[in-house]
């Protein structure tokens, strides 16, 4: 049937025709060959029929389903962790600077400087443990 | 919505106000979840592409020409995450909880139960058989026949020339009665 359709019309025509994409004229010629020919109308129904069925079908509208509260968590959380960290980044300079340079003796700057630097290393610890976890937790695309 | 108001809106988006982004989300999320529905097959995977290429198009927005339609590049955004979630190994086709999202508009009640079964089963038999064919022509035929575009609106979506998805949904509407035909499907 294929053959048939490419020596008279080509199947870019007949899908023209069917989606109502071709001009009259080209309407007019393919009329005409759709009545001389009965194995391209029976070509021709079969996809009329399929597009029927298609047309047939519609989509339940799910009302208040919106992605866009997801959608808005994943494009405003990276802002925050980077004026988090920038901020922070700042203010742990600022402190560095001002700690070093005080009239503050050198033990009590050595062992303030060992406990905070110990709480830092401790919770870079926890979030790279997190973050590894993370990458394998079969579970991370559950949600309540 | 208005193009207008939709350039507006995209103007103050690459401004970089995220608030602006929700009425765009909210005007394309229904077509956009049909079309990855049935790219995809099943709600959970079509769902995840849809806000992945939301997001993938929220970032690329500074690239965005306002003088262009929104609409196709968005849909083609929203297609290339659908083909590439299909390829990675976190999504597959496959045809789940798809009655929750599609139904055949209402039979003539005069046909009675009889008529209602053979179009749930007529609709089954279209989704299984859309989970048979390539992703070239399940593509063409979810944009030709579920979300109605024209050519050229396919053209620009799929970035081929207007005689190509002609040629291409023969192929694939071929394919697909094929497909049909082999489920015992009788076609007139």
């Amino acid at each position: 049937m294929n053959g048939k359709i490419a020596r008279q019309i080509s199947h870019e025509d007949l899908m023209r025709f069917l989606d109502g994409e071709a001009t009259p004229e080209e309407r007019a010629v393919i009329e005409v060959r759709l009545a001389a020919s009965s194995e391209l109308r029976r070509e021709f129904a079969i996809f009329v029929s399929m597009k029927e069925e298609f047309q047939d079908l519609s989509f339940v509208s799910h009302e208040g389903d919106s992605v866009w509260s997801r959608i808005r968590t994943r494009i405003t959380t990276p802002v925050g962790w980077m004026l988090t960290l920038a901020g922070f980044t700042g203010w742990l300079g600022y402190g560095i600077w001002v700690f070093v340079r005080s009239p503050t003796a050198m033990l009590v700057k050595l062992t303030t400087g060992a406990v905070v630097i110990g709480i830092l290393v401790l919770l870079a610890q926890v979030i790279l443990d997190r973050y590894r976890e993370y990458g394998t937790d079969p579970y991370r695309n559950v949600h309540r | 919505m208005r193009p207008d108001l939709e350039r507006e809106l995209l103007r103050k988006c690459q401004a970089g106000d995220a608030r602006f982004f929700e009425p765009i989300v909210r005007a394309y999320e229904r077509p956009g979840m049909r079309i990855a529905l049935g790219m995809m097959g099943n709600p959970d995977d079509a769902s995840d592409a849809l806000q992945d290429a939301f997001v993938k198009t929220w970032k690329a927005l500074g690239r965005f020409k306002l003088e262009r339609p929104f609409g196709p590049w968005f849909f083609q955004i929203l297609r290339n995450q659908c083909r590439d979630a299909l390829r990675s190994r976190q999504a597959r086709f496959r045809l789940e909880a798809l009655d929750e999202w599609l139904e055949m508009r209402p039979a003539d009640p005069e046909h009675g139960p009889e008529r209602v079964r053979e179009r749930k089963a007529a609709k089954e038999l279209l989704w299984k058989g859309l989970a048979e064919l390539n992703e070239d022509h399940r593509e063409i035929l979810v944009l030709k026949e579920i979300e109605g575009f024209r050519y050229g609106e396919i053209a620009r979506i799929l970035s081929i020339p207007e005689g190509t998805v002609a040629s291409r949904l023969f192929h694939a509407r071929r394919a697909l009665a094929d497909v049909l035909r082999g489920a015992g499907v009788a076609h007139p």
